[in-house]
């Protein structure tokens, strides 16, 4: 009886599979908009539910959620085809599809949130409104050219190829860079002004900096290069003394931070899974 | 002189800015090769793709976008001409949207150098949101195919004929060597859910500079075996597989750029002391 049933519930992801194979051509794309329109009837749907009626489907779905993970790993198993596993193990297929659907609403409603705020700006021309219009611009440019190169008829095609890269290569790729290169002008004068020898603690700081900063450029290297490179003088090298600090300091640091987090999470997550969780995004309307 | 070592803790960011600017460009523009001493780190990540099977698959974490393409850019140019030279096949699987295509534009520019053809030698499995990385990890380490479903083109990865490689890599059974390169915190997913499988598999991390110290205690317990440590790790595996690049044409900027700092560490707390033994101005002495 109990073979039965368990020999049931792992043909469940076979049948899945049998009922909604994948297609592609025009049946895949009815497929997909069948699937946005469902999801937009669904959540107009589920807006019309009273917050208490939302609130437990929210707790149902996290708590089922979370026991799936919880069961297919507690639950012992056994080799099949060489793999352990057991009756639940051949579901993660599925809930994996499932989670990065969900995660993809994630994209909508970030585009939904920046578009309201920059449509306002733009729609009132308030301070910085051109900055709003540039990101519309740049919005539409790079989706536009995203799925119009991405579709098979135009992939090959130059001029669709070189405006793409252009437009990702000469200029994402570039804003992106000089973004983050900025970063290093102002560590500089970060560093400049923190680092300051106020007392024990400051200093210790600073010494570590110091030699960790030197150990990872040639020209810190180089400063202890005619040191040997092995017996009790190599430890006096500054890369000896950066690996020693990284290694045998941070290392042991970061771990007991770890740890720390690890239990605090674990407790976060428990809390969560059995929406035990309050305030807002939980038990509060934001 | 006190006075004048006083100013040294106040100089206008804009001097600093301008200085850092200038030192960087002209370091940049000089054609100077600066020796190097690989890390351990850096030697272990090499000795670990020297060791991996070539019957066995290797998973590239392509976790980065184009804001670190200095530091992880550099990086995949080495790791990809060692694992190409040494033809391992692999699978390219991405959290960061732009990961994926930044990783596809590097192997597409050295493939026709190491005969490497895409369905045969390597696949790209595209992007995957970050917000189900670990159920996707999850999945993935047991179905490849079942969880990734299609490769970048949209062609199905049980299609074995477009896509060879597919024929041999279903699970991580298949798989003898990882190699994630993000600066972000994906490795913490490989590590928990794709590295331990089957008794552990070796992991190669290229982290950014900055996000390397919290992945040292992963070499220590041993899920990780290597680690090329932002634009300094890219410099040293350019060296180690004998293929100077990018990394090595920026090392006398990285090493200008650290010594600037540092320099500028020291005058200001040439300044600091010096305004301390300044004698103070006391109260009663104002007019």
């Amino acid at each position: 009886m109990i073979k039965a049933i368990g020999d049931w519930f792992n043909g469940i992801p076979e049948w899945l599979h049998r009922m909604f194979p994948a297609h592609t051509g025009a049946v895949g794309w009815a497929f997909i908009l069948g699937s946005v329109l469902l999801c937009i009837v669904l959540f107009f749907l589920a807006q019309q539910l009273r917050p208490a009626g939302r609130k437990a489907i929210i707790v149902t779905v996290t708590f089922l959620s979370g026991l799936f993970y919880v069961l297919e790993f507690y639950v012992p198993a056994k080799i099949v085809n060489g793999q352990e596993e057991n009756f639940l193990t051949p579901f993660l297929p599925v809930v994996s599809d499932l989670a990065q659907i969900v995660a993809a609403f994630a994209l909508g409603l970030g585009i939904y949130s920046l578009v309201t705020l920059h449509g306002k700006k733009v729609a009132k021309g308030s301070q910085g409104w051109f900055y709003s219009l540039v990101f519309f611009i740049s919005l539409i440019a790079m989706t536009f050219m995203g799925i119009w190169n991405w579709l098979p008829v135009h992939k090959d095609i130059k001029v669709n190829n070189n405006i793409h890269d252009i437009l990702y290569l000469g200029g994402l790729n570039g804003l992106e860079g000089t973004m983050f290169s900025v970063i290093a002008f102002y560590i500089a004068s970060a560093a400049y002004r923190a680092f300051r020898i106020r007392n024990a603690e400051a200093s210790l700081l600073m010494g570590a900096a110091f030699i960790v900063m030197m150990g990872q450029v040639y020209a810190g290297q180089w400063l202890t290069h005619w040191l040997p490179t092995e017996g009790l003088l190599a430890n006096a090298r500054v890369e000896t003394m950066s690996d020693w600090l990284l290694t045998r300091v941070n290392a042991p640091a970061v771990r007991a931070i770890g740890f720390g987090l690890g239990v605090g999470l674990l407790a976060t997550a428990l809390r969560i899974w059995l929406s035990l969780e309050r305030g807002s995004y939980f038990d509060r309307e934001v | 002189m006190l006075a004048f070592f006083g100013r040294l803790q106040s100089i206008d960011r804009r001097v600093i800015y301008l200085v850092m600017f200038v030192a960087a460009a002209i370091s940049l523009i000089v054609p100077v090769t600066l020796p190097v001493i690989p890390s351990n780190q850096a030697l272990n990540a090499f000795e670990a793709i020297e060791k991996a099977p070539t019957d066995k698959y290797a998973l590239i974490g392509a976790d980065w976008s184009n804001s670190t393409r200095a530091e992880n850019g550099a990086q995949t140019y080495a790791l990809m001409h060692h694992l190409m030279r040494r033809h391992i096949k692999f699978a390219i699987v991405g959290f960061d949207v732009q990961g994926p295509p930044n990783v596809e534009q590097i192997v597409k520019e050295l493939a026709p150098k190491y005969g490497y053809e895409y369905g045969r030698d390597w696949v790209d499995w595209g992007f995957h949101p970050y917000n189900a990385i670990k159920a996707t990890l999850k999945a993935m380490v047991r179905d490849m195919p079942g969880s990734m479903k299609h490769d970048i083109n949209n062609t199905d990865l049980t299609d074995t004929v477009k896509l060879p490689i597919m024929a041999g890599l279903k699970n991580m059974d298949q798989v003898g060597l990882i190699v994630e390169i993000t600066p972000a915190d994906t490795y913490e997913s490989w590590v928990a859910f794709v590295q331990g499988y089957g008794g552990g598999k070796p992991m190669v991390h290229a982290p950014t500079a900055v996000m390397a110290p919290e992945a040292y205690q992963f070499l220590d317990s041993g899920q990780m075996v290597g680690m090329l440590t932002g634009l300094k790790g890219a410099i040293e595996y350019e060296g180690m597989v004998k293929q100077p690049g990018r990394a090595t044409k920026q090392a006398l900027a990285l090493s200008v750029a650290h010594v600037l700092i540092l320099l500028l560490i020291v005058l200001g707390n040439l300044g600091y002391i010096a305004q301390k033994r300044k004698p103070q101005t006391r109260l009663e002495d104002q007019p």
